[in-house]
Order: structure tokens, then sequence, then C-alpha cells
């Protein structure tokens, strides 16, 4: 008796098993196929997918507000065929609010005076670092301008503090660590269909050279780095801002990088598996 | 029919009694039960009690057998004293009415300041008195409700303040732990010559508080060592001189050292093969010189070898003995409480202790009122964060 149970026990896992797998190598191919179907014989490049991402949203209307812009969907396909990480999935494909993964790091060199107010004096040395510890608000406040005035929607101040041992008495500056999370400003165009792309990561390195444009201020090299990090993805189809990295102590020693996300189509061979439920 | 209830009653009072002693300590007791009633509780106290099964806690066998060879350090029991040449003594042999410490500390009941010395000399012992020397390098545990502080330290506490509060929203103030006392207890046994006290302490702030056994005459005291010194029931008219490590750094002054105990950390590595015996070498000649530049000081300045007079520099260690052991219980020193005692430190700008009536400007409510004024007046200024 018990051995009927054990041989029924194993003869239902193994159907279970390659049923589950069979019916995912089914439902992948069919999705591949209609996509394929859409999209065309399918583009080698990102930016040539730029005239076929319209025409999978005109036809169909339904992919527009579902899969097509990626809202719910929470898996992609990396480069590599595995799935992306929850955080880069959900950094590229929720757009219109701030999400913990997309934000902007900068560390720059500000002089305490910028932290005191109209008719405020600082005070006593002894208390000028604990004063910029409590005051590194107001290092962030004024970091949104440039974003809001490119690619952002919103931006707002997540957290910005003393880099603990960096005041410097003799020049009266002291370095920040200011993080800022920000939401994309909506795009035109829809995405094509993600279980026939995957999600490729791109850094651009921003090195200016000392006392180029750009490098004067903190502030000044913020802007050129959100003008870069736009221009990298301008014309081109599904390329977003994922995040920013940037250090500025004077404008001989600055640096930075910025992550963009954007699309590609499916390595040959590659076919996705939808879940199961 | 009555006597079931009662001895239920009575053993249910035991009960709340025992486990009263055991959560809160015989000081729980205090107010109830007379002195000597709570200090024999607390030789007998439950901890003790534990230590018998191995622990040591007990006044068993010879002192030295409660000092215990660890990578740290000497580390004595809490029943023992340190004597010159790295000997012990029971501490109830030399002094009486001892009561330990509560986990909520003591605080004296006035505070006079003292100044350092301005020079880098101290004044030497007079020919005919007895040169005491204690060292106690590593804190004691023994917290003293008794603080002093500057600007500096509320400008580190109003940072880390901020860092803790703008995040969470707590109002944690922290930093008060390190601008508090710790208490070193002195037994001064000595009768037959007047005492010179030289008490050396080591990176902390040290409150050495004195006990004296009958007929006991002091000379002079000097603390040495620590960020901030000071010293409890010291007779009246005994001149006190402190040169803290700030002042023995500025004079250029070395920092005590000891030869190093067998089992210490140094001789464990080296064995479990972390350190080459070259390193280690390096180290024990650093050391070696280290000795003998605060050898050839000391001597210079008191007439005498540190190491040769020196009691203490036990790992934690919080009593150390000058003088002999009393033949007698009436040669005992009679302990002396912190409590109610004047206490003479060196001070920074603020100072604090429980006798002290001045409320709300205690280091925390000075810390928030620094963080507030800096925040615009309003602590919710600093708050950051975007709910995701």
């Amino acid at each position: 008796m018990l051995l009927r149970v054990v041989l029924i026990l194993g003869i239902g896992l193994v159907l279970a098993g390659f049923g589950a797998a069979g019916w995912q190598y089914w439902q992948s191919s069919s999705e591949v196929e209609t996509a394929s179907a859409e999209v065309g014989a399918g583009a080698p490049e990102v930016a040539g997918e730029a005239q076929a991402a319209p025409q999978v949203v005109a036809a169909a209307p339904a992919a527009a507000t579902g899969a097509g812009n990626g809202a719910g969907q929470d898996w992609m396909i990396s480069e590599g065929g595995g799935l992306v990480p929850r955080g880069e999935v959900r950094n590229f494909l929720v757009q219109d609010r701030f999400v913990e993964e997309r934000r902007l790091r900068f560390r720059l060199r500000v002089p305490l005076t910028a932290l005191v107010s109209a008719g405020e004096q600082l005070p006593a040395e002894v208390y000028r670092e604990a004063f910029a510890e409590v005051r590194a608000g107001v290092v962030g406040a004024d970091l949104c301008a440039p974003l809001l005035a490119a690619w952002a929607a919103g931006c707002a101040l997540q957290a910005a503090s003393l880099d603990e041992g960096s005041y410097d008495p003799a020049t009266g500056t002291a370095a920040f660590d200011v993080t800022l999370v920000y939401a994309m400003q909506p795009e035109a165009q829809a995405l094509p269909d993600l279980a026939t792309r995957s999600l490729v990561m791109e850094y651009l390195r921003l090195t200016p050279e000392a006392g180029s444009a750009g490098t004067e201020t903190p502030q000044a090299f913020l802007a050129a780095a959100v003008e870069a990090a736009g221009a990298a993805c301008a014309g081109r189809d599904a390329c977003r801002v994922m995040g920013l990295a940037l250090s500025w102590d004077s404008p001989a020693d600055l640096g930075g990088m910025v992550q963009l996300g954007a699309l590609q189509p499916l390595p040959k061979g590659v076919f996705p598996a939808p879940p199961l439920f | 029919m009555v006597r079931g209830p009662v001895s239920l009653g009575v053993v249910g009072i035991i009960t709340l009694l025992m486990f009263g002693l055991v959560v809160g300590g015989p000081g729980l007791y205090a107010r109830f039960l007379p002195e000597s009633a709570v200090a024999w509780l607390e030789d007998f106290s439950l901890e003790d009690m534990a230590s018998l099964t191995g622990g040591g806690g007990s006044d068993s066998g010879e002192p030295i057998e409660h000092l215990r060879d660890s990578g740290d350090g000497w580390r004595p029991s809490d029943r023992i004293a340190a004597m010159t040449g790295n000997r012990a003594v029971f501490i109830k042999d030399v002094v009486s009415g001892r009561r330990k410490r509560g986990a909520a500390g003591q605080s004296p009941a006035a505070v006079e300041v003292v100044q350092p010395v301005t020079g880098c000399t101290v004044t030497p012992p007079a020919a005919g008195s007895l040169l005491g020397h204690v060292n106690g390098d590593s804190s004691s545990r023994a917290r003293v409700e008794l603080s002093t502080y500057g600007d500096a330290e509320l400008a580190e506490a109003v940072a880390k303040f901020a860092r803790t509060y703008r995040k969470s929203g707590a109002k944690i103030v922290s930093g008060i732990g390190e601008v508090r006392f710790d208490a070193f207890d002195v037994v001064v046994t000595e009768v037959a010559q007047p005492v010179y006290l030289v008490l050396q302490a080591g990176g902390q702030m040290r409150l050495w508080n004195l006990h004296l056994a009958p007929g006991a005459r002091l000379e002079r005291v000097v603390l040495l060592g620590g960020d901030q010194a000071g010293v409890a029931n010291l007779p009246e008219g005994v001149p006190v001189e402190v040169m803290r490590n700030a002042e023995m750094a500025a004079c250029g002054l070395p920092r005590p050292a000891y030869p190093l105990n067998p089992g210490h950390m140094l001789y464990q590595s080296l064995a479990a093969g972390h350190l080459t015996p070259e390193e280690a070498q390096e180290t024990l000649d650093l050391m070696a010189a280290q000795m003998q530049a605060y050898e050839e000081w000391f001597r210079q300045s008191f007439g005498q070898g540190a190491a040769e007079t020196m009691a203490g520099d036990w790992y934690e260690g919080g009593i150390a003995v000058v003088g002999p052991v009393p033949a007698e219980a009436a040669g005992r020193a009679r302990w002396n409480k912190l409590d109610g005692a004047t206490a003479r430190i060196t001070a920074d700008t603020y100072v604090e202790y429980a006798g002290l009536a001045e409320q709300g400007t205690d280091f925390k409510a000075r810390v928030m009122a620094v963080a507030t004024a800096f925040a615009w007046g309003d602590l919710k200024n600093i708050r950051q964060g975007v709910e995701f």
C-alpha cells in the first residue's frame, strides 16, 4: 500500500513539473511570435525601435495601459536572460512617483554661510559642525531645480547629512551627502511589450576637466550632469535616467556617474517564462 | 483551618522579598533595614552566591586566588583590593562598612572646583612620609552621578541628536555617559607616617574616593591623568594638585606603563600565531621604553620608582590599599559613601550632579535647546525623508 502511495506521488510530481515547464514554454513561444509579428523581425539596436514602439501602442491599446507602459509588472529580463532585481524594475517602470531606488546622490562641499538665514550669524566655532549637521537639509533644498527644469516631474529631499569630520575651519566649508528622489516626466510613447525586451544598464561617467564650464559650483556641475544625462537619452526610445551619483569638492575635484536604463530586444534563444499563477 | 493560609502568606511574603532582592538588589531595602543589615545582604547577595559555584566570589582561600590572568590584564573579583607588588587583600580585611554601589550610581552632595597645576611639576613628598601610589588605568565601572562638560561635548551631542532625530523623530540625546565620572576607592591604612598619595588615572573621568583608617594622615594628594579628575572624602586642609592627561601631554610627560600579565592578549596572539615574534618584540620594546621613561619621570618627581610603589593596574579594578593590612578590626578604614560627600574636581564649563538643584539645565535640556535654536525654533524643521 505504502509503495503505491509513493509511486503515485512520484508520478504526480513528475507530471506537475513537466506540465508546468511545458505550459511556460508554450506560453512564451506564443507571446514571442505575437510580438515578433507586431514589431517586425526585431531591431538590432534600441534606437531602431523608436519607430516600432508606437505601432505596438496603436495596435494594442490595452498594452498601452498594461504591459505597454509597464504598470503593474514587477519583472523584467536582464541582458543575460535572468530576472532584473525588483528594485531596478521598479526604478525603470514606476515613473510617475518616487521610488527609493531612483535617486540623485550628491556629495558636495559648501560654505557654512550658505546655511544661515537672513540676518543670522554663524554660531561659535565649536558649534559649527553641529550647526552644519542640523541644517544639512538646506544644502539639498535648491538641488531639485535643475532636475525639474530638465526631465523630472517631481523631486524631493530624501536625506541630507554632514559628512562627519569634513568641516574645514580654514575655509569655513563642509561636505554634505545629499540624496534626492525624483519622478520622471511622462513619456509620449508607451513601452513595447516588456516580454520581448531586456533591460540594459548603461553608465555615463562624468569627468569634466578642472576649471571647465559647469565645474564652478556644485549647482553648475549638477546642471551639467542633468543636461548630460538628458542628452544621453535624447532620441532613444525607452531610455530613462535611473540615478545619478555626483561629487563636487572643488572645481578641480569633482566627478560623477549617471545610470541610464534602456530596452533592447531579447537575445536570440531567450524566452521569458511568465509566472505560473 | 487558619494555619494553611497563614503559611501560604508567609511563604508568599518571603518569595516576594527574595524576588525583590534579586531584582532590585539589597539597596531596595536600605530604607527599611539598618545599614549593617544591608551591608550583610550585599556581602551575601545572590550574585556572590552564584559565584560560589566557581566564580571566586567568596572570601575563601587566598586573596590572590581572586585575581584572574586575563587577556585584558589582571582581572580581580569584587572581593579584593590591590596592594603594592601586585598583591591582593580581601576588602573586608582593610575597610569596614563597605557598601556596594547600585546601578544608579552615587552622587556627591557638593562639588568644589580645583584648578590643574600651571607648571610641569608637582610638589614633591616631604621627608618621612610614605608614598602611596595607585594606578587605576582602566574603567572601574563604578558610575558616579557627577559629570562635567563643555561646549565641545554639547556640540557633539547636538550633531548626534540631529542625525538620529531627522530620520526617526526620536529625541534621543546621548553623550552624557562620556562625561560622567567613575569612582575608584582608595583605602589608606598607613598610620605610622603621613601619606603622600599619587593617584594615576587613564583616559576616563575619575573620581577618587578616599577611605582613611583611624589615625591616618594625608600630606598631599596628587591626581594624575584622566580627562578630568577629582577626589572625594578628602580630609579638610589636605592640598590637592592635579595634572590631567592634557597637562601631562602639554608638558611632554610620559604615560604610565607596566609589564604585561602572562595571559595578556599580546602573548595570546603570539602563541596563536596572529603575531610574529618580531612584531611582538617590537611592541614589547616600545612598552619597555615607555616604562623606562615613566619610571624615570616618576622617580624624579616623587623620589621613588613607579613600579615598586604602585598598587592597582588591574583591569576594571576599583579599589586599592595604601598601607598594611590592619592586624585588628579597629585599625580598618571606615567606608565613606559618595552620597553626601564633597567632591573636589577639575571641571569644564558645566557641572552636573544630583545635589545641584538646577532643573531644566541638564545635559539633555542643553542639547535640545541648542538643536532647537539651530532648527529655526522647531525641531520638526530638520526632519527628512520621503514616503514611498
